[in-house]
């Protein structure tokens, strides 16, 4: 049986889904919740508040990437930082861009859900890519709400135990709760 | 029965995630990079800031790596032929979009790159040994497009194929296990040539995908109105030369690291002059708070 929680739970992200307009690219297998977090040295509500963009050789390959900074609020697991530096696939240099499709687009002043993954001691990338972004949806009167990345790739056997369904459409606080559970049902 | 419970609630929002797919058509890939300014989106979700990408020329040239997948044991000429095969599909759409492509040599280069004053090549390559991105290896294609900001003009497409971590076949799949290579070719190029997602269920660049069928092979109506919307009939075209920006090179061209007059862009609001400080600022600030961490915790 559902509680009246969860029923109203799982019709509140059902109803965002509705509205969240989400951009597919490229093509992924979608990663379950446990999947996303052992991809995961922290997961934490942070904004991006500064991004700059180079070319920079990347696994062998000569790419633009993007250096986000982030503001983080919330951190759920892994150590808190104040102000980590995460660095994106794609970008713009000059009058060249570079869309690399399913990166995470992290939006400047958009508060979002992010799972991070540790690339060196002062850098991070975002698990999973646009899988592991949820940017939060705000209204004056009602709680934020995650909402898919728009950067979403099209992804392949998505199904109800997918991070994004679980997700998306949750309150901050429910999805805090998911989390917390998935990671301690994950060790 | 919690648990239950909760999959029962997952399966709601994902019964009308997946409803509400019908609710919109394909989009465009545009110029707008949410990470350098705000790109508003339509209520389909299409972005509607920036310019639209497209392939400027009338012909355009691809190139698949030489080596192919040895592992799963598709050969380039393979490969060769189900990127023609899946570009056909959509140059066979109703409006006879006018755009065409052509198989050039086999490239030695296995990078994705883009020259800006070199040749280049619209390459189509697996990656056998190593998945060189952070997501697991979860993902089965990743296609890289450069363009110019201004115009809107692309000027090369690279599609790299995960094989290291996927089983991606050639013939008809024979199982859930087995991903179809045609229908994740005919997607990516979708993507080649400028499209982002649809929302209609059944369309090529719709975002879902269900391994061991051959789905996305067929282009549906909406798939067709995205290509013929970016190459219509009228639009104006020059000679046909199905050359990459600045000739076509098989091998990887190389050229100074760091090119266009500068290394970074930067947030809405600061001075180009101030960026490649602005960079340095940002890595030695990361530099300076781990080493503060961990003076303080020794």
């Amino acid at each position: 049986m559902l509680t009246r929680r969860q029923l109203l739970s799982g019709l509140g992200a059902a109803a965002w889904s509705l509205q969240a307009g989400v951009a597919r690219a490229t093509t992924a297998r979608a990663l379950d919740l446990p999947e996303l977090l052992r991809l995961s040295g922290a997961v934490s509500v942070a904004t991006p508040i500064e991004a700059q963009s180079r070319w920079e050789r990347v696994g062998g390959q000569r790419r633009i990437v993007t250096y986000v900074r982030l503001q983080l609020e919330q951190t759920w697991l892994g150590e808190p930082e104040a102000q980590p530096l995460v660095r994106t696939l794609g970008g713009q240099v000059g009058d060249t861009g570079q869309v690399v499709h399913g990166e995470a687009p992290l939006a400047l002043g958009q508060r979002a859900l992010l799972f991070l993954t540790p690339r060196t001691r002062e850098l991070r990338s975002v698990a999973g890519m646009a899988q592991g972004h949820y940017p939060l949806l705000e209204g004056p009167r009602s709680p934020a709400r995650l909402t898919q990345s728009p950067g979403l790739p099209t992804l392949v056997d998505v199904d109800a135990a997918s991070a994004v369904v679980r997700l998306s459409g949750q309150r901050l606080d429910d999805a805090s709760r998911l989390v917390v559970e998935a990671a301690r049902e994950a060790r | 029965m919690r648990r239950g419970s909760r999959l029962a609630a997952s399966g709601l929002a994902l019964g009308v995630l997946l409803v509400s797919a019908t609710a919109s058509g394909y989009c465009r890939t545009t110029t707008c990079d949410p990470r350098r300014q705000a790109c508003p989106r339509d209520a389909q979700g299409c972005m509607t800031g920036g310019i639209p990408l497209a392939w400027p020329e009338a012909c355009v040239g691809f190139s698949v790596q030489r080596d192919g997948s040895v592992k799963l044991g598709i050969d380039a000429g393979t490969l060769r032929g189900i990127v023609t095969d899946a570009f056909a599909t959509w140059q066979a759409a109703a409006c006879a979009p006018t755009i065409a492509w052509s198989p050039l040599e086999d490239a030695s280069c296995a990078e994705v790159q883009y020259n800006s004053q070199a040749p280049n090549a619209n390459l189509w390559l697996f990656r056998d040994e190593v998945w060189p991105y952070d997501d697991g290896g979860k993902t089965l294609a990743l296609t890289t497009v450069t363009y110019n900001l201004k115009t809107g003009a692309i000027y090369d497409a690279d599609v790299e194929l995960n094989a290291a971590q996927n089983l991606l076949v050639a013939r008809d799949p024979r199982g859930p296990r087995e991903v179809d290579l045609r229908s994740i070719v005919t997607h990516e190029a979708g993507h080649v040539l400028g499209l982002a997602h649809s929302g209609e269920p059944d369309a090529v660049m719709n975002e879902r995908y269900r391994s061991g069928t051959t789905s996305l092979r067929e282009l549906t109506a909406d798939d067709v109105s995205g290509v013929c919307a970016i190459y219509p009939a009228d639009r104006p075209l020059g000679v046909c030369r199905p050359v990459p920006r600045h000739g076509f090179s098989p091998s990887c061209a190389t050229e100074a690291p760091l090119e266009e007059g500068g290394c970074c862009s930067v947030a809405p609001g600061r001075r180009r002059g101030s960026e490649a400080l602005a960079l340095a600022a940002l890595l030695g600030g990361a530099l300076l708070a781990a080493t503060r961490r961990r003076a303080r915790r020794a």
